[in-house]
């Protein structure tokens, strides 16, 4: 090749891929943060949602939560006379996209606290540059292992996936169900949840006769549940999120195992139904309260915030709001009330939120302390059951 | 031991669409000496297309409209590769082929989301309003109506293409001209032609695959990176270009991939990089493939 057509091409080339590469970034692009205008100085908020992805069905009602949140609080006037603007941010599931977007909100001064990300991976992955940083982070994530060991600036709304193991525990235990085969996602979510497992249910009396796991891009899990199914437990227990429980939900009915299925509030949304279709009839997993707030007691004290909660969401979406937009609800709630009472300062937010109790949200009702940064029992978490493909309060 | 006859079952089901990627590889190489890299995007197209029109349509509209949506996407990606064919070096029209891959992928996240669609089996039983596919027992399997029709497909194609490319005229002269492009093109086949034509096949098959395997994969925007380069690894095996060693060596991946399911957890996570792993061993044991007995002709 002469080095003149190599120019040519090179040039050539060169055009069409950033053509490309433009077309490629448009499509990825995190749809622009659009432009409102500012009043006085906005006090500005970092959100960190996975809103493209695999979870992307957790990440948007999170984001579209907070859009419902911020554009109520502005009309009502802000806080104390500011705005609210917040800075979102799509980490499309990734750790390394969760930290390159809490490196640019640090850096932003203005920036009071960030609410996010939605997954445990990511959330790990920024929680001590946050704590370094002394900024307010409110994970949306499920994982115990976010607040614990406690970092003064970390904090998360999400209940703790040991509170969920301990209700369904709970559930075996009043249904006699002691031989337990158990099958989770290799993501950080199952894996969180395989070790609470392990911990809690061999404290219970529960014998776990098999423990599998599976690949969370695996489009086939029969070679595992075989395996369980060798193993003849009363009931499975699958600890993931989409697609991968409807699949062993799917699985599971194909290979003719008649066993109970229990799952974990990875599931709590209709995506998992819509995709396990008639597998997931009987379906029992625990989840926040929002989805059955209709049903639940009027004596619970979040009865009415959870049934406003719902309403507003219903009415701006016009679909039901679900567990994991609530998460993001009770972050941006603790961060206005905090600038309210303490005004825009990292660390008043910061140590406002860690006295904080009896703060009634969605998820449950919050009492934070110095040694507890969720706040949360195992009391934010409802038994729910899959019946005629909707929701209903287990018994 | 009773799950292997399982396991066998849900690997040949994979094992059937990595042989039709990689009989869509090494129709592009035979023509172009191309590795087409969105050769997967073509199964997500077909896919996707069908499990939209299912929700509306009948499967006898949603199959014929998916598998030209996937040719006509195929013909797009091969002018990509065509403008710059004369001037750029196999390498560059490579990458172009993975550009291609991330701009379809990311046009299909756009249009139609994150989320994987369920779709519908071909023939299924109603359910509450759902289609769900039946199941019968053969030996100590359970086996989804599904795989069958997917098994069924894949036969039925692999004939096909066989006669195309003995019998037919366009067939013969595609394999004319990647056996020997001056001379097809002294004879007056247009190289161009033969470069867009197989794009256009290879597309139809991924296309057909993806409609076919949906029902028991679910449809998903990005369902196409790992078949294509599970497909990449069963047409390297099979050695590039050679039909029946790339169908040998999809089915034999598909199966050892769910066999490798049931080794203790955590290793079972990573079954997927199984096929990779044969794959680096092949490349470096036995370079021009495993199935290949000679050395193709360069």
């Amino acid at each position: 090749m002469n080095g003149g057509k190599v120019e040519m091409i090179g040039r050539r080339g060169v055009a069409v891929f950033l053509f490309i590469a433009a077309l490629v970034a448009w499509s990825l692009a995190p749809a622009a943060c659009a432009a409102k205008k500012v009043a006085g100085k906005p006090y500005v908020i970092g959100a960190i949602f996975s809103v493209t992805g695999d979870n992307a069905p957790l990440g948007v009602p999170e984001r579209e939560t907070v859009e419902m949140l911020v554009k109520n609080l502005n009309k009502s006037g802000g806080i104390n006379g500011h705005p609210v603007k917040v800075e979102y941010y799509d980490d499309e599931g990734k750790p390394e996209q969760a930290v390159q977007a809490c490196q640019e909100l640090i850096s932003n001064k203005d920036c009071l606290a960030i609410i996010g990300p939605t997954l445990t991976g990511p959330s790990l992955a920024i929680a001590n540059m946050c704590n370094q940083a002394k900024m307010p982070l409110l994970s949306c994530a499920a994982s115990v292992k976010i607040v614990q060991p406690v970092k003064n600036y970390v904090f998360k709304t999400a209940q703790t996936d040991s509170q969920a193991v301990s209700k369904l525990i709970d559930y075996c235990k009043a249904h006699k169900l002691k031989n337990i085969g158990f099958i989770n996602d290799s993501n950080a979510f199952g894996a969180s949840g395989r070790e609470q497992w392990l911990k809690l249910s061999k404290s219970a009396g529960i014998k776990t006769v098999d423990m599998e796991s599976f690949g969370s891009a695996d489009t086939d899990v029969t070679s595992q549940l075989t395996k369980i199914r060798s193993a003849k437990p009363q009931a499975v227990v699958c600890w993931g999120t989409n697609p991968g429980p409807a699949i062993v939900a799917k699985n599971m009915r194909r290979l003719g195992m008649k066993q109970p299925l229990l799952m974990s509030h990875g599931v709590s949304n209709m995506e998992f139904i819509k995709l396990a279709q008639s597998a997931a009839e009987g379906v029992v997993f625990p989840s926040g309260k929002i989805i059955v707030a209709s049903q639940i007691p009027a004596s619970d004290p979040q009865k009415k915030v959870l049934q406003e909660y719902a309403a507003q969401y219903q009415q701006a979406y016009k679909k039901p709001a679900i567990h994991f937009g609530g998460h993001a609800w009770d972050a941006f709630q603790l961060v206005v009330d905090a600038v309210k009472k303490v005004g825009p300062n990292r660390a008043k937010i910061c140590g406002n939120i860690a006295s904080r109790k009896h703060f009634v949200g969605i998820d449950g009702v919050f009492n934070f302390s110095a040694t507890d940064h969720n706040g949360l029992d195992k009391n934010a978490f409802a038994l729910v059951q899959i019946k005629n493909g909707k929701w209903v309060l287990a018994k | 031991m009773d799950q292997i006859p399982q396991l066998i079952v849900s690997g040949i089901t994979s094992g059937c669409i990595y042989a039709i990627v990689a009989i869509g590889f090494s129709i592009i190489y035979g023509g172009t000496q191309v590795i087409n890299f969105a050769q997967g995007e073509f199964v997500m197209v077909g896919a996707m297309v069908a499990a939209v029109l299912l929700a509306k349509f009948s499967l006898a509209l949603a199959f014929p409209v998916a598998v030209a949506a996937g040719c006509l996407v195929g013909v797009l990606v091969a002018l990509c590769v065509l403008i710059p064919l004369k001037r750029a070096s196999v390498i560059t029209l490579i990458i172009m082929t993975v550009g291609a891959s991330i701009l379809l992928r990311g046009l299909a996240q756009l249009f139609w989301g994150e989320s994987a669609i369920p779709v519908p089996p071909f023939t299924g039983v109603r359910i509450n309003g759902i289609v769900e596919d039946r199941t019968i027992h053969i030996y100590h399997a359970v086996v989804g109506v599904q795989s069958l029709w997917v098994v069924g497909i894949t036969a039925l194609l692999v004939l096909a293409m066989h006669l195309f490319f003995k019998y037919t005229l366009i067939g013969q002269a595609m394999r004319a001209s990647s056996m020997n492009p001056t001379g097809a093109r002294l004879v007056g086949i247009s190289p161009r032609k033969m470069v867009v034509m197989s794009f256009m096949l290879a597309a139809a098959l991924g296309a057909i695959a993806g409609v076919t395997v949906s029902p028991v994969f679910y449809a998903k925007c990005n369902m196409g990176t790992a078949l294509g380069l599970k497909g990449f690894c069963a047409a390297v095996l099979g050695g590039l270009g050679n039909f029946g060693g790339g169908i040998i060596a999809g089915l034999l991946l598909g199966i050892v991939e769910a066999l490798a399911g049931v080794l203790p957890s955590p290793w079972s996570d990573y079954k997927d990089a199984v096929a990779f792993v044969i794959l680096l061993i092949v490349l470096l044991v036995k370079p021009q493939g495993l199935l290949v007995r000679k050395k193709a002709e360069a």
